[in-house]
């Protein structure tokens, strides 16, 4: 049991915490793009002009999701580049250390999802009240994104130190 | 390049020529008339009364016909097509406003026929869908049965199991019959013949059986005959509808009067506002308003065509909230406008921000930016914009601000070596190729030395912010608070610079002394000197770390934006040639997108909160002039 979790223990950690980059950012998205979707078609159903702006507001919430995958790919790659230079085994250290590089990307973006989906149901209702101020709205919401971008970048300068 | 100096005015004019000065003035379009002061209504001026609301009405209607035209016509102006070009004189010329709204009245109402028409219609459509279960019935609709006979015309719901009905009311009243006329989804359709004396118990069981009378019944003739003669109403209608659109569409040709109308309009109900603020005694008017200094020399040679009476004062030092205020721009920092006005405009007391943001945001912007392929499309749109476009406004200015914040991008995408992130390397090597632009600096690699060019670049802003403070105590005759305001920023920062370096710390240490001064020096014991002086400190020395600090998203958004293009370069390239050029477009699409929007808010906030913070002086409203103001035409002068 010991010599299978030596050999193979680093990788199925690694490949976990990249896997979660992924999946949770995806999720968070989901649920994002979710919220302001929703409150989309409430104005769809009156003003079906509206499509295109509201379009644009709900993908704004769904590049967490792409942040997330951006880091489990280089995730991969990294773990594969490492585990050729090594003869095709990952050491249960270097397993953690790339785990624990994609958790800042997985907490940050699986949470900051939501939280933008809400203000860009915010910014729906702004469309739908004040039509020539919605931008505005948008401008919020990348405020949010901001957060995310950070927990991007910790994650990449991380796996690219390890 | 500055903020404009302002002039009250106040003119007495005749009254008998108000609308053509007011005209003049329009197209003169340098005066701002305000709303008159209060204290100034008394029993011997009144508000002077003027058509602004008629003018209104007109201009929806001719709007509403303009639309009207241009959906019966589907005739749309391509969305480049340039405005024509009109005489000034043409446009104010108040000659055939009476045929044109005739005109847009007349379209109006063939469209509201229109409608009436298609309502018309949809009651036809809907008699005859509730005839066709009944087309079989060859009875007339209002038949009511013989001397001793009656006969119910309806339905029962499709539940109901009409073989047993027919059975029970057979055995209950056997002088009536039921025949089935058809069935559909919702209902059985019926012809109840019953003998009179069976009435009251038929009656009875067929509400058990929830039968209700047809809504056509009474009607005269048969299902088949009123079916027929609704055809052809709706026949008749539709021919009718159609000769009505032809008319519509046939007015096509006269849609540039009635844009030219619709512009007119616009100007006239922006004389009969400015007429609205007027004060006006029997026989003269009183206009009180803003006058830009420099066209003082042009107002008199207009007024001087008028018997009236003018004169111009400096505005109230005091008040500087209620000086209207105009900003003058060149060509570099008018596109700046777009930040100004999406904040607020200075104070009239305060500084004309536009010049003093123009090297800082776009190049933030590139910065961030940072890609030659990126900036060459952003620096492509706002050519396409300002060429072919020519909008103007805020359009015009947004169009400068993608010129200058796109140069500024492929100059730092020429810096880090970016075109669409490392494109260039994957397409050389589907060649066979190795090829990498070169670089002066690696986002990637030389990421700590890019955070502290971020900081650095921040902290010459924010001194630059102070320094502009400090210049505008001056101005107001504080050059104690300037030296305050100022000094002990500097002496703090060169302070540490020489600790830092090794020499001495002594520096620093009156900096924070000063700071401690200039902080508490506005409190009246010496307890309370020191007490807010050490807060002050204490507030100073945490704003400056944060703002400072807060330049670190340069950085940032520099590497996630070249780190996204790189991934999708690398998606991309795993799938030979033609995946790469799928994921390119897509991938570059949408981090281009993500970036424009994200780059732009982020370098607008270090504007906003950090820059901003330490000078601005908020708070003007936007010098209104009454002018000429078109929304379909361009002007020519005459």
């Amino acid at each position: 049991m010991n010599g299978f979790f030596a050999d193979f223990g680093g990788m199925a950690i690694g490949f976990l915490g990249a896997g979660l980059a992924a999946a949770i950012c995806c999720a968070g998205s989901a649920r994002g793009c979710g919220i302001a979707g929703e409150a989309g078609t409430g104005l769809m159903s009156e003003d079906p002009s509206s499509f295109s702006k509201v379009m644009i507001i709900q993908v704004i919430p769904g590049t967490q999701g792409l942040y997330g995958f951006v880091v489990w790919f280089l995730a991969i790659t990294f773990m594969a580049n490492a585990m050729a230079a090594n003869g095709g085994a990952l050491s249960v250290e270097e397993g953690l250390k790339y785990a624990c590089a994609c958790l800042p990307m997985a907490i940050g973006g699986g949470i900051s999802a939501p939280a933008q989906g809400r203000v860009a149901a915010g910014t729906v209702n702004l469309l739908a009240k004040k039509p020539d101020d919605w931008f505005k709205g948008i401008m919020l919401c990348v405020v949010v994104e901001f957060y995310a971008i950070l927990s991007l970048l910790a994650s990449f300068i991380m796996l690219t130190r390890i | 390049m500055a903020i404009v100096k302002m002039k009250k005015l106040r003119l007495l004019a005749i009254k008998s020529q108000r609308d053509e000065l007011l005209r003049r003035l329009q197209l003169l379009g340098c005066v701002q008339v305000s709303e008159p002061e209060k204290t100034e209504e008394g029993p011997t001026l009144a508000r002077e009364r003027s058509d602004v609301l008629e003018c209104r009405e007109e201009h929806r209607e001719l709007t509403n016909a303009l639309a009207l035209l241009d959906r019966y016509t589907s005739a749309k102006d391509g969305l480049f097509a340039p405005r024509p070009l009109v005489q000034c004189s043409t446009l104010m010329d108040d000659a055939g406003e009476a045929e044109k709204l005739a005109f847009a009245r007349e379209i109006i109402d063939q469209d509201k026929e229109i409608k009436r028409i298609q309502a018309e219609e949809m009651d036809q459509r809907n008699a005859i869908e509730a005839l066709r279960p009944w087309l079989e019935l060859d009875l007339p609709l209002d038949y009511q049965g013989t001397k001793n006979t009656r006969a119910l015309i309806g339905g029962v719901p499709a539940a109901v199991d009409v073989g047993a009905m027919k059975q029970e009311l057979a055995a209950k009243c056997p002088c009536s019959e039921i025949y089935e006329i058809s069935n559909d989804r919702e209902q059985h359709c019926l012809l109840v013949l019953l003998h009179v004396s069976e009435q009251e118990a038929l009656t009875e069981a067929l509400h058990t059986y929830w039968f209700s009378p047809m809504a056509l019944a009474g009607t005269p003739g048969t299902a088949r005959e009123n079916t027929e003669s609704a055809e052809k109403k709706l026949a008749d209608l539709a021919k009718e509808r159609e000769a009505l659109t032809a008319a519509i569409a046939e007015k096509a040709p006269r849609r540039d009067e009635l844009k030219l109308a619709v512009d007119h309009m616009s100007a006239r109900i922006a004389q009969a506002e400015a007429a609205g603020r007027l004060q006006s005694t029997e026989s003269t008017v009183v206009l009180e308003g803003w006058v830009p200094a420099e066209a003082e020399a042009k107002l008199g040679e207009t007024l001087s065509a008028f018997d009236c009476a003018w004169e111009t004062a400096e505005p109230d030092p005091e008040k500087p909230e209620e000086v209207p205020i105009k900003l003058r721009s060149n060509a570099l920092t008018a596109p700046m406008n777009v930040l100004t006005e999406m904040y607020s405009l200075p104070a009239y007391n305060g500084v004309d921000p536009n010049p003093l943001m123009l090297p800082f945001f776009p190049l933030y912007f590139g910065i961030m930016f940072a890609d030659l392929g990126y900036g060459l499309l952003l620096v492509l749109a706002g050519l396409f914009m300002k060429l072919k476009l020519k909008p103007r406004g805020t359009m015009n200015h947004f169009a400068g601000l993608m010129l200058e914040g796109g140069i500024m991008a492929m100059i730092f995408g020429a810096l880090t070596g970016g075109f669409f992130g490392d494109a260039l390397t994957w397409i050389a090597g589907f060649m066979g190729k190795e090829f990498s632009l070169p670089a002066l600096i690696d986002p990637m690699r030389d990421t700590t030395a890019i955070l502290i060019a971020s900081l650095v670049l921040g902290m010459i802003q924010l001194l630059t912010g102070v320094v502009v403070n400090g210049w505008l105590n001056l101005k107001d005759g504080n050059p104690g608070d300037a030296f305050w305001n100022v000094a002990p920023v500097f002496v703090v920062f060169a302070g540490l610079g020489l600790g830092v370096a090794g020499i001495t710390w002594i520096v620093a240490i009156v900096g924070v002394l000063m700071v401690i001064y200039a902080e508490g020096r506005a409190s009246g014991s010496i307890g309370g000197k020191i007490g807010s002086g050490l807060y002050g400190l204490y507030n100073f020395a945490s704003g400056w770390f944060g703002d400072i600090l807060s330049y670190s998203r340069l950085m940032a958004l520099m590497l996630a934006g070249s780190v996204v293009a790189q991934v999708f370069n690398s998606l991309g390239a795993m799938g030979g040639p033609l995946l790469f050029v799928v994921v390119f477009l897509i991938g570059h699409g949408l981090n281009i997108a993500l970036n424009l929007i994200g780059c732009f808010v982020h370098a607008l906030r270090l504007q906003y909160l950090e820059y901003f913070g330490k000078f601005y002086r908020e708070g003007g409203k936007a010098f209104a002039p009454l002018s000429v103001n078109t929304k379909y035409v361009d002007i020519k002068e005459d």
